[in-house]
């Protein structure tokens, strides 16, 4: 897998306008309920333990551990053709919330359940992030 | 309001050829199911006052569209946006139960194979960005649900492979079934990874075909010319909130649905004939654990051992399940249910079988099961 490749085919299915969880800087943030303290994640309009709608955006140090892994071999969307293969995780993080994603800087045969990984937003687009991981406690 | 046991039953079933069927739009494939399940039972359009359909590729499957196709006005319809069959049986029987229909069909077409759909959807809901993250395709979840049970079990892609291999050892004795080509577990392994640790026999195929069956009230069944099939019992459990859950993707929350066997009056051991829904043959293993029919891991060993397959301890998806007969959305799944508690299944019966069940899911947030029998127990 070349990380480029992955990145250019996020860069070629970008929409106009940012899905909920891009990122506007590289900072990983995520509403955190003021009622209750619930960090949640994909962004919501209330709380999904104490439905309070009220939140504020907190930063995180994104660190987190693998819970799965798979590798892609095939394309189903063309824009990944010159990516496979690639793969992709569902990370726990720490402060709770679960991300899918790929890890960047890795060999297939790296990858393991239980792994720590990191969160590194790379720009995309200008101005538009996206949350990728990397293996370790620090990112790049 | 309970459902009584025996309450509601099936009294005709229809499926078209299944494959490619070019030239056809959905709504006409599932309206010839639904004149194939008259034909079965002897039943004029005109005895339906009940119409569920299900929405398919492509925006077909809407009951205004099919009714009018079908020239009908029954007193009640609707259209559920997910499929498995399970759910419209239990929507039919809601409505059977509380008046508001009698006699109901339930039809579901796709032409998904002639019409192009390559599959290419995001594996998954609830977040905008996992297209961009390339997380395509139900063989994703699917991998990363038996990355994790081989990580806590150690489970092996040999083990997993058996699910596949079974039903396509069943898949050759169904006529109707598209694979039916041999798969031995040296050819399986053989394959090239799709989503590693997943292959190509893991995942279900695109194919176009309809299916419809006809559910109607106890004191009703002696209208029809067949053998009915009664529901004993039915449950649902949803994982709503999804990613949420902690280990959502191995769908704890469905075994809350082992009530299913007091409420239909027997015991998991009597259930002659197992039907699982299978877009990826993963689901094959979790559901088996689930309902009890093996221990928490133990799904691995139990299918390597032959026990689902015909013959064995309980035999699972006599019809070769999606992987082999048909995509479908699980609805052939009901269909050979059906058949097989009217000892309608030739090479591939299961002896004396009276007792049957189906579990099914819409993606990781929905599940449903239900047992039909071809007796009511008391």
């Amino acid at each position: 897998m070349s990380d480029e490749a992955l990145l250019l085919a996020a860069a070629r299915l970008l929409g106009p306008s940012p899905s909920i969880e891009e990122l506007a800087t590289p900072q990983i943030r995520f509403q955190q309920c003021t009622a209750c303290g619930f960090r949640r994640y994909p962004p919501a309009p209330a709380c999904p333990e104490c439905l309070a709608s009220e939140s504020e955006w907190m930063p995180d140090d994104g660190v987190g551990t693998i819970w799965s892994y798979c590798v892609y071999h095939r394309a189903f969307d063309p824009a990944f053709s010159g990516a496979v293969p690639y793969n992709v995780v569902l990370v726990e993080l720490d402060s709770g919330p679960r991300m899918i994603s790929n890890v960047l800087g890795i060999d297939p045969s790296g990858l393991r359940i239980g792994l720590r990984v990191v969160a590194w937003p790379r720009e995309i687009a200008p101005g538009r992030f996206l949350v990728y991981f990397v293996p370790g406690a620090s990112s790049p | 309001m309970t459902l009584r046991r025996g309450e509601v039953a099936v009294i005709g079933v229809g499926s078209t050829e299944q494959g490619e069927l070019p030239g056809r739009s959905a709504d006409e494939i599932a309206v010839d199911a639904l004149r194939l399940a008259l034909r079965d039972c002897g039943l004029e359009k005109g005895d339906l006052d009940g119409l569920i359909t299900c929405k398919s590729f492509g925006g077909s499957g809407i009951d205004t569209d099919i009714g009018r196709m079908a020239g009908i006005n029954p007193r009640y319809s609707a259209t559920l946006d997910y499929g498995t069959c399970n759910f419209s049986l239990h929507l039919a029987a809601m409505a059977i139960a509380s008046g508001m229909a009698t006699t109901i069909a339930l039809l579901y077409g796709t032409n998904q194979r002639s019409a192009g759909n390559r599959f290419r959807a995001v594996a998954g809901s609830g977040a905008e960005s996992l297209g961009l993250h390339g997380f395509h395709n139900i063989a994703g979840q699917g991998a990363l649900a038996f990355a994790r049970h081989a990580h806590l079990y150690g489970t092996t892609q040999e083990q997993l492979g058996w699910v596949s291999v079974t039903e396509r050892a069943h898949a050759q004795l169904n006529p109707a079934a598209i694979f039916r080509t041999p798969l031995t577990i040296e050819d399986y392994l053989a394959e090239p990874y799709l989503v590693a640790p997943l292959r190509r026999s893991d995942v279900c195929m695109i194919s176009d075909g309809g299916a419809c069956l006809i559910v109607t009230s106890a004191d009703r069944v002696a209208s029809a010319s067949t053998q009915p099939v009664y529901l004993l019992a039915m449950e649902q459990a949803t994982g709503l909130r999804q990613y949420q859950n902690p280990d959502n993707l191995l769908r704890p929350w469905v075994s809350a649905m082992t009530t299913i066997y007091a409420s239909a009056g027997l015991s998991r051991a009597d259930v002659d004939v197992l039907f699982i829904q299978d877009p990826v043959s993963v689901w094959v293993c979790q559901m088996l654990e689930l309902f009890g029919f093996c221990g928490p891991g133990e799904s691995g060993p139990f299918v390597q051992e032959g026990r689902i397959r015909l013959g064995g301890e309980i035999p699972v998806n006599t019809n070769g399940g999606q992987l082999s007969e048909s995509y479908m959305w699980g609805w052939l799944h009901l269909c050979e249910a059906v058949r097989q508690l009217r000892g309608e299944c030739g090479d591939r019966q299961v002896a004396d079988a009276t007792f049957a069940q189906y579990c099914s899911t819409k993606g990781f947030e929905k599940a449903a099961t239900s047992i039909l029998g071809s007796s009511v127990p008391s």
